[in-house]
């Protein structure tokens, strides 16, 4: 039976936040995450996985607050940021559910709180799969233009959130014509609409208090695999080479004709490669 | 029964010349071509692999000749990935073996990716290590070191020559040791310096025909690589249309199937059953 998010849908209250997660499957536990676009969030993001990565795992897909059904009221606390604030709301779900340990899945935006969990709860911390995202806070490039194509279309909608305009953001993240579907683009802009979604992600996503990554990642413990998209106009494949140089027990996977999607783009060949890199 | 050199090696006759390969297991076929560097064989680069990969697969790990015990008596003036290109098809010929998956590492790497632009029918799947020749760094000066260095040990074969290429070859230091010395006996086999001489033909720029390799192939490159630049990792998996790049990082240089061999084995033994 394939899992439903209606069935798994769960909520808990961390330090005053409420976080909205789903819940799927038995075995070690799995925190995945999602972007920081318009209408991104946890669920939409792995849904296409979740059944196969529940075989093996306790798939929790979080929310981080701002995104999909988690607080839209949250604010960033007095001499916090926004990776701190984010991990320690993430230790705090763990205790809530009696888990010691725990692999992760980030993708993109969320990527640089896998890694700093990691960082500041080694102890905590199985391994981690990091998607389309910089070992870095910052987005430095050296080969492709910044702001990136499809970071363009990302800010046009946030400037006038129309649904053509959710569907050309879609079609720059899926540069396979084959691979799009109006049901993507109409959950994501459903999403995108939860009244205080745009506001709330745009207090986290545009925030400049976050931590410096590059100093600290070197003090990473946990294997890391990054898989990407060789085709992905968000967060240009370049950043593999910046990743290569920072984080110190690492594996990247490449699919070239890929967007940013790859875990959807990919998904079973995705699937293998993160259920064997997560059990060995 | 444990795999060894002696306990697997078979010979064939591919249209005159003699293949010295190593064979284990049952399924698909597996073509695994050595590197063409001096010294360098078939059983020195993929032992570490073939118990794993014949678990699953018919593998054969092949010396283009004159590498590891095949022919002496090698002359060729041809463009040199058309003939051994020409060499791994009469292989299969000699077998009976009508289409294999392949793999390459380093300068075997070539004649596998031309065999699939001249014969794309006789080939499944793709898997290289490292490939040389697709052109220069952007951002290393070429020629870089470990091509210095394996050109200087072709020339004087010494020992000491030979540790300097390890060194640069394979990155955690416990690592080198076997591999020197199976390398260093290949390379003062009788006849083989002199064989070596008489492939003569011109190497061609993988560049010049990446992109009409159909097959599904999987590139895997280790990011300390002293060897092949990294950055020509991304090259060679722009120009090849059904790419996949498998990055080891720090601490794997220009081995990865040797330095990471059981993640490697997985990594292939899967892609190569999709």
């Amino acid at each position: 039976m394939p899992f439903t998010k209606e069935e798994t849908d769960r909520f808990a209250t961390i330090d005053g936040v409420e976080l909205h997660y789903n819940d799927c499957g038995e075995g070690p536990a799995l925190l995945t995450f999602h972007g920081g676009g318009p209408g991104a969030n946890a669920w939409d993001n792995t849904r296409f996985n979740v059944d196969e990565l529940g075989k093996h795992f306790r798939v929790l897909m979080v929310d981080l607050p701002g995104y999909g059904l988690s607080d839209k009221t949250a604010t960033l606390p007095e001499g916090e940021t926004v990776d701190g604030f984010f991990t320690r709301l993430l230790a705090g779900l763990l205790d809530h559910l009696g888990i010691d340990k725990a692999h992760f899945y980030a993708s993109s935006f969320s990527g640089p709180f896998g890694l700093r969990f990691g960082i500041d709860y080694p102890e905590r911390t199985g391994k981690i799969v990091v998607q389309a995202s910089y070992a870095s806070t910052g987005l430095q490039l050296m080969l492709s233009p910044v702001p990136a194509e499809g970071i363009k279309s990302l800010n046009e909608f946030r400037e006038e959130p129309t649904y053509d305009r959710m569907q050309r953001m879609m079609d720059y993240f899926i540069p396979n014509p084959a691979l799009r579907s109006k049901e993507l683009v109409d959950r994501r802009y459903a999403a995108a609409m939860i009244p205080g979604h745009l506001e709330a992600s745009q207090r986290f996503g545009g925030s400049s208090r976050m931590s410096s990554l590059e100093r600290d990642v070197a003090r990473l413990g946990a294997e890391v695999l990054l898989v990407w998209g060789g085709q992905d106009w968000m967060v240009p494949v370049e950043g593999v080479l910046r990743a290569m140089g920072t984080i110190p027990k690492l594996r990247v996977h490449i699919w070239r004709g890929s967007g940013h999607f790859v875990q959807y783009e990919n998904r079973d060949e995705f699937n293998r490669l993160v259920i064997d890199f997560l059990t060995h | 029964m444990t795999l060894t050199a002696q306990n697997t090696t078979r010979y064939a006759d591919a249209n005159g010349l003699r293949i010295h390969y190593h064979e284990a297991g049952s399924g698909p076929a597996l073509v695994c071509v050595a590197a063409t560097a001096f010294g360098a064989t078939a059983w020195g680069q993929n032992r570490s692999n073939i118990g794993a990969l014949s678990q699953h697969f018919h593998t054969m790990l092949v010396n283009l000749p004159p590498q590891g015990d095949s022919d002496k008596q090698v002359k060729s003036d041809a463009p040199r990935l058309d003939f051994y290109a020409g060499v791994l098809r009469d292989f299969m010929d000699a077998l009976g073996i009508d289409r294999a998956h392949f793999y390459g590492g380093s300068p075997g790497a070539g004649p596998v990716l031309k065999l699939a632009t001249l014969h794309p029918e006789r080939i499944g799947r793709i898997v290289v290590d490292a490939p040389t020749g697709v052109g220069k760094s952007l951002f290393n000066p070429m020629p870089v070191e470990g091509a210095s260095y394996t050109a200087a040990f072709g020339r004087e074969p010494t020992m000491e020559r030979l540790r300097e290429v390890m060194d640069i070859q394979i990155s955690r230091p416990e690592l080198r040791e076997e591999a020197i010395q199976l390398r260093y006996a290949a390379a003062h086999a009788p006849g083989y310096k002199e064989a070596r001489n008489n492939i003569t033909g011109p190497i061609e720029n993988l560049l010049n025909f990446l992109r009409h390799v159909q097959a599904p192939t999987l590139i895997i490159w280790g990011a300390a690589d002293r060897d092949v630049p990294l950055d020509r990792a991304l090259a060679a998996m722009w120009e090849i249309p059904n790419a996949r790049l498998h990055l080891f990082g720090a601490g794997c240089g220009h081995w990865p199937q040797y330095e990471r061999a059981d993640e490697w084995n997985r990594l292939v033994i899967r892609f190569l059953n999709d």
